[in-house]
């Protein structure tokens, strides 16, 4: 087999560089071992949620606060802004509008009633303008004050007013009684109910993959509508869990709020994602309209070197090991939790796909951390790179001249705890793709 | 290696694979792989009694997606073939019907001297309706057309080009020989296009089948005899072309993690099979492929099989059929065209074959292709039936390009 440029990895990193490379003119192929984190996440776009554990506002300015040798500082704040811009502009364009800039984050309602610090959200997440009442496809949501990313201000863009939290009977994945309460300990009015299903095909078994594609058919959200507008009587605000479509982009949750005649809010739920989906969705068709290749459920296990170039990656196949040749690799593997770095036994970390050497620590006593997946040293764990994102050597030396890393691969960043996932996912995205745009296909 | 069923010990109960899962879409009969594969795993590890938790397994299509999509690495699908033949074993084996729908190559044979009788009788209602109320196969489930001719009595009378640079074996299973040898034969010319000279080992059906309806000691002994059939041709050509997908997949993957066959003769045979598009896309990266193809204008629909994705050599046929010129094609935006293999026969399955057929069949109602391509003869029959076009394998479009180049 052949490519142009190989991808590995499809989280948010993978397809974001996919599909600019694919854009710029680049033949590429996607290697993954299997989904990413995009069925996992919120579907928002988190860009600097914390640093040295403190709340931040503004991220964009937060950027100068964070340690040396961070992927933001190796890509400079104009490929965060546009990667940022670019991801805004691509999920508009597939129906999936997100709310928000990189002057001020905001909040993202959460299934637990917290809220979680984000930096654009989508639109359905958003809530509806302050000061109206009336719901609009255009919402855009005022920025969050500090108070409310600390999970004490209410429902984002509209603290005032009584809230109805709303489940769909039969729907295992949401607790609405447990939503309104965080709400209420936080001085919003929130009540709990239940809105019934209409008949439809999964009375026994279904997640929210099944009803968030029952709700893209217009006739089951004109069934659906009457009893969430009678479970939501008297409420200013209605949250449901993101369930409302999934391959209509955000017109069902539209639709089915003009229906209802009070603004919907999304509260995001346990994986799998339903905004996430949505997002994977829209690369899915993208990548395909751009005639890019994918192929998941077999990992890239190695490369063949010719000098200081990779020549091809091996992949596993159902029988052999496959030798994909291409000019340019971009890992996007992720760390240690995305499978993109291998954490052995003996305390020793691994590099999957090229054996990259690998930021981590020392001593093994090092893994022990007092919260699960937050401030975890092991999750700042990555490849050291320089500054057009080429894994280095011990003395900063690049290791391959046409192996670019870029996402939760890259050291000195915990994309958790600093709440950066998707920005350094973009942003390194966007250096990638100038630097590779700039070649020319041979 | 792990056993498949130790990979259940990877699932971080993503839900990932149930995202997925096209059964589960369109039934409330079966819940999704994930509680079916790693959740249930824990009930079937012999701790108590060891017997079958739940019987919904039996709905699983086995297409295999969950298991790709997987990014922990759990073989889901697999587990819960596992499971299913373990649930049949309590039954005390394959009921009639499976057993009939799960042996091509004798259902073939069998039909092979009254043939033209067979299909006209089988095209028939009322022998349908008969059928169904008998053996439980859908009346309006797609059979395949019984032929007159194998593929080999056609090799016999073939005359092979002069002057060839290279030799493959041909795996021709039961679908080309018996049914589609059509196929079969335009493999072969293509292959010889391409300077190959090509052998027909002896072989049988791979007993693929007889798996995925459960029956693993019944496949087990299918597998053995096919292995030390084809074991000399993995040494000399050591190049095995299969056409079948399905097949294919069985021979490279399946023998091993499913049936438990890790031998030193079953890995060779395993190793030296290429699905023909593979194979062909691996001369041209070479630089060996005949690239002289006339023009075909046409717009064909493209639908990968489930079970190509399950050889991990991506789309090779898209790589081929770009070849062509004048050739327009549009890729399928489904997973699974529903059959999966002899599932959407069956009659308590139909409709849910149909149902997850339906995102095929509505991009092909939208945008009207002259002709439907996939890989997989299960696959056609079922999306020829339903869609009432013609489909075609990806190497009969390359023969007809060569044909009249």
């Amino acid at each position: 087999m052949r490519a142009d440029v190989v991808v590995v990895g499809a989280g948010p990193a993978g397809l974001a560089t996919a599909t600019r490379l694919a854009e710029a003119g680049r033949q590429v192929l996607v290697l993954a071992r299997g989904n990413g984190f995009t069925h996992w996440g919120a579907g928002a776009v988190d860009v600097l949620g914390r640093v040295g554990g403190g709340p931040v506002d503004q991220p964009l300015e937060a950027i100068d606060r964070l340690p040396e040798g961070h992927p933001y500082h190796l890509v400079g704040k104009a490929a965060v802004r546009d990667g940022v811009d670019w991801f805004a502009r691509f999920a508009a364009a597939a129906g999936l509008t997100h709310i928000g800039d990189l002057e001020r984050n905001r909040a993202q309602l959460t299934a637990f009633g917290t809220l979680r610090t984000t930096c654009l959200l989508p639109e359905p997440a958003a809530g509806p303008p302050a000061g109206t009442a009336e719901p609009t496809a255009a919402a855009s949501a005022p920025p969050v004050g500090e108070r409310s990313a600390t999970a004490n201000g209410g429902v984002p863009g509209h603290p005032q007013g009584r809230v109805a939290v709303v489940s769909f009977a039969g729907f295992r994945d949401f607790s609405p009684a447990l939503c309104a309460t965080r709400l209420r300990s936080a001085g919003i009015d929130a009540t709990p109910a239940s809105a019934p299903l209409p008949a439809w095909d999964h009375d026994r078994y279904f997640t929210a993959v099944e009803l968030a594609r029952a709700i893209d058919d217009a006739g089951f959200r004109r069934r659906l509508a009457p009893g969430l507008a009678r479970a939501a009587a008297g409420a200013e605000v209605v949250v449901v869990p993101a369930v409302l479509g999934l391959n209509r982009g955000h017109e069902p949750w539209a639709d089915l709020q003009a229906l209802v005649g009070a603004p919907l809010v999304e509260a995001a739920t346990a994986p799998p994602s339903i905004p996430g989906l949505r997002l994977f969705a829209a690369y899915r068709a993208r990548l395909e309209a751009l005639g890019v290749r994918w192929q998941f459920g077999f990992p890239a296990v190695g490369v063949e070197r010719e000098g200081d170039r990779v020549t091809a990656v091996r992949s596993e196949g159902a029988s052999r090991v496959l030798a994909t040749r291409c000019q340019e690799l971009v890992l996007a593997t992720g760390g240690v939790a995305g499978n993109g770095i291998e954490a052995n036994r003996d305390g020793t970390l691994t590099e999957r796909v090229a054996g990259l050497p690998v930021d981590g620590f020392e001593d093994r006593l090092a893994y022990l951390g007092d919260r699960f997946l937050s401030d975890h040293p092991l999750a700042a764990a990555g490849v050291r790179v320089d500054a057009e994102l080429r894994p280095v050597d011990a003395s900063g030396e690049p290791v391959a001249a046409n192996i670019h890393c870029v996402g939760g691969l890259l050291a000195a960043h915990d994309p958790t705890a600093e709440g950066s996932r998707e920005g350094v996912a973009l942003a390194t995205a966007a250096r990638v793709a100038a630097l590779l745009a700039a070649t020319p296909a041979r | 290696m792990l056993h498949v069923e130790q990979t259940a010990d990877r699932c971080i109960k993503c839900n990932i694979c149930n995202t997925v899962c096209p059964v589960s879409a369109v039934t409330d009969l079966f819940p999704g792989p994930k509680y079916e594969g790693p959740q249930g795993q824990r009930f079937r590890a012999g701790i108590d009694t060891g017997e079958s938790p739940d019987h919904s397994i039996d709905y699983c299509s086995a297409c295999g997606l969950c298991t790709q999509a997987c990014p922990e690495g759990v073989m889901v699908a697999e587990i819960n073939q596992v499971a299913r033949s373990r649930l049949v074993a309590e039954r005390g084996g394959l009921n009639l019907r499976d057993q009939v729908i799960s042996r091509p190559s004798l259902m073939g044979a069998m039909a092979r001297p009254v043939a033209p009788i067979a299909n006209a009788v089988m095209a028939t209602r009322p022998v349908r309706v008969l059928v169904e109320k008998t053996i439980k196969v859908h009346r309006g489930a797609a059979m395949p057309k019984f032929s007159a001719m194998t593929l080999r009595s056609w090799a016999r009378s073939h005359r092979p080009p002069a002057g060839t640079t290279r030799t493959v074996a041909y795996f021709h299973g039961c679908a080309a020989q018996e049914f589609e040898p059509e196929v079969g034969a335009a493999v072969v010319r293509v292959l010889e296009r391409n300077g190959a000279r090509v052998t027909f080992p002896k072989q049988g059906c791979c007993g693929l089948p007889l798996v995925s309806n459960g029956d693993f000691d019944a496949g087990r002994s299918y597998a053995s005899r096919l292995v030390r059939r084809l074991r000399g041709s993995a040494d000399d050509p050591g190049v095995i072309v299969a056409s079948s997908t399905s097949c294919g997949m069985t021979l490279k993957s399946k023998y091993r993690e499913l049936l438990g066959l890790d031998d030193a003769d079953t890995r060779a045979v395993s190793q030296a099979v290429y699905d023909i598009c593979e194979y062909l896309v691996g001369l041209d990266d070479d630089g060996e492929l005949n690239r002289s193809l006339a023009p075909i204008q046409a717009r064909a629909l493209y639908h990968p099989p489930c079970q190509l994705m399950a050889h991990g050599v991506g789309l090779p046929a898209l790589d081929l059929m770009a070849l062509v010129p004048g050739l327009e094609i549009e890729r399928s935006r489904a997973g699974c065209c529903g059959t999966a293999g002899t599932y959407g026969v069956k009659q308590e399955k139909y409709q849910i074959a149909m149902d997850v057929g339906r995102t095929l069949f509505d991009q092909v109602t939208e945008s009207k292709p002259d002709f439907i391509i996939c890989d997989s003869e299960t696959c056609r029959w079922h999306i020829a039936r339903a869609t009432g076009l013609p489909v075609y394998h990806p190497v009969q479009v390359l023969d007809r390009a060569y044909a009249t180049a």
